[in-house]
């Protein structure tokens, strides 16, 4: 057994590596409009939180991610849960999920931008993307209810409100945490690739296009450092909110 | 009434049963032996609605309770929980929560009703799924092995109870355990080898039976 300590020693030795060889590369290039040292990335990121237009960007994107998170969710759940039931409904669902798993995500941003407002675009762009990886968790957590417990339901006649909640739902907890984390995580790069493309008023995409449009690289690397950190910090409230809900 | 009327089942090259007739009249407890795999489960899964025969005719009350061979229970719902699952929602609070009491207290389950099913033995797994199936409103009970892993001083004591939780409905009893069998039983039944045949048990079969019994006193 491998211990915690010696995993997180691990860990943070390869995350430290990582930060030499960027900040060795970039002094190595000496340019930093090619690539910026990471201490410059981290002062740029420091200036960026003072301003309230870059804080009101970062608001603007997690309530999308938010927003259309909430949607895809529950519609998976909705979906899902149907179609681990009716066999007809998953077959008919079968060529659709089929689609959104493989089209292209600038295919689809493009065809938005043509259809949609930017603000509509970003969310139906990331419903594409997510929703099939919801989905596809909740129908394998169907697929997997056990079996003898299913019998057990129905000889009982447990009315199916009982059912979902007391059986399907906690069933399903250990397939929707694995999606909702890498779904969540999907839903951040789409939404901020959406509106890379899209330019909605608001919104850490339309950040990132101005600075590439200003030859700003460290701005650039500092808007993705802001990403990961906030993907990072949703992860851990994640984490704390799992460990709760075991106890 | 519980009946299996012509009934023909096969899985895969096995004929089990072939133009089956069986029926458990109201009110008595009919007790089947028989060696594993001869199709005892199969018969109660029948009348239980989960396995459709290939042929024939099944009837069985609407309301059905059932001790399966495993426990079943929900793992993340605690003992109380799990022995409550399938009360009549209908009932008034006051009265569902002194009906689990009583029932917990019988099957000797008070300590461990706020554990879940993990963090207790598989006698009292075994009692919780007992308690469920009596607590669960019922025209009609099927117990496959309902004693299995107990104690048998417990056993005793629950089996001493028993007769009273159940009667005046038919039920049909799948045991190994002879104490079980003729203690609970009205009728017992000896099924053969596939394809199945119900046969009384002879009289030789039921003195075996009753030399068996463990608790004299």
């Amino acid at each position: 057994m491998i211990s915690t300590t010696a995993k997180r020693y691990w860990i943070s030795a390869s995350a430290l590596a990582f930060l030499a060889i960027w900040a060795a590369v970039s002094l190595l290039v000496d340019r930093e409009i090619i690539l910026p040292t990471p201490w410059a990335t981290l002062l740029y990121i420091g200036r960026l939180l003072a301003e309230p237009a870059a804080l009101g960007a970062i608001g603007a994107t997690m309530l999308r991610v938010l927003l259309s998170f909430s949607i895809n969710i529950t519609a998976s759940l909705v979906l899902g849960t149907a179609a681990g039931f009716v066999p007809k409904l998953a077959w008919t669902m079968d060529p659709v999920i089929r689609v959104m798993k493989s089209v292209p995500t600038m295919g689809v941003i493009l065809l938005s931008l043509i259809w949609f407002n930017s603000e509509t675009a970003v969310l139906f762009v990331c419903t594409l993307i997510v929703f099939p990886v919801l989905y596809s968790a909740v129908t394998e957590g169907i697929v997997n209810l056990d079996k003898g417990l299913m019998e057990m339901h129905r000889v009982f006649r447990i009315p199916p409100g009982r059912t979902l909640r007391r059986f399907v739902l906690p069933s399903l907890t250990p397939f929707l945490v694995a999606g909702v984390t890498s779904g969540l995580g999907l839903s951040m790069k789409v939404i901020v690739a959406a509106e890379v493309l899209s330019q909605p008023g608001r919104g850490i995409g339309t950040m990132f296009q101005v600075e590439r449009v200003s030859l700003n690289t460290v701005g650039v690397f500092a808007w993705s450092v802001i990403v990961i950190l906030l993907t990072a910090l949703v992860d851990s409230l994640l984490h704390v909110l799992r460990r709760r809900s075991r106890k | 009434m519980m009946e299996l009327r012509g009934v023909s089942k096969s899985f895969g090259p096995l004929r089990l049963f072939d133009e089956l007739d069986f029926h458990v009249p109201e009110g008595k407890v009919t007790c089947l032996l028989g060696p594993s795999g001869c199709g005892k489960t199969t018969m109660l899964n029948m009348l239980a609605g989960i396995t459709a025969p290939d042929s024939g005719h099944v009837s069985a009350p609407e309301r059905i309770s059932f001790v399966f061979q495993e426990s079943r229970l929900l793992p993340w719902a605690t003992i109380a929980e799990n022995a409550s699952y399938a009360m009549d929602s209908g009932m008034a609070a006051a009265e569902r929560r002194e009906r689990l009491e009583e029932m917990m207290e019988l099957m000797e389950l008070g300590d461990a009703a706020e554990k879940k099913p993990a963090e207790v033995s598989g006698g009292m797994a075994r009692r919780c799924a007992l308690a469920r199936a009596l607590l669960a409103p019922f025209d009609g009970i099927l117990l496959d092995e309902p004693l299995s892993s107990l104690d048998p001083e417990l056993r005793n004591r629950i089996l001493d109870r028993l007769p009273a939780l159940i009667k005046g409905k038919p039920v049909l009893l799948v045991t190994h355990d002879y104490g079980v069998a003729s203690v609970l039983s009205d009728r017992i039944y000896r099924l053969s080898e596939p394809p199945v045949t119900v046969g009384d048990v002879s009289a030789r079969d039921l003195k075996s039976v009753i030399s068996q019994l463990d608790f004299a006193d």
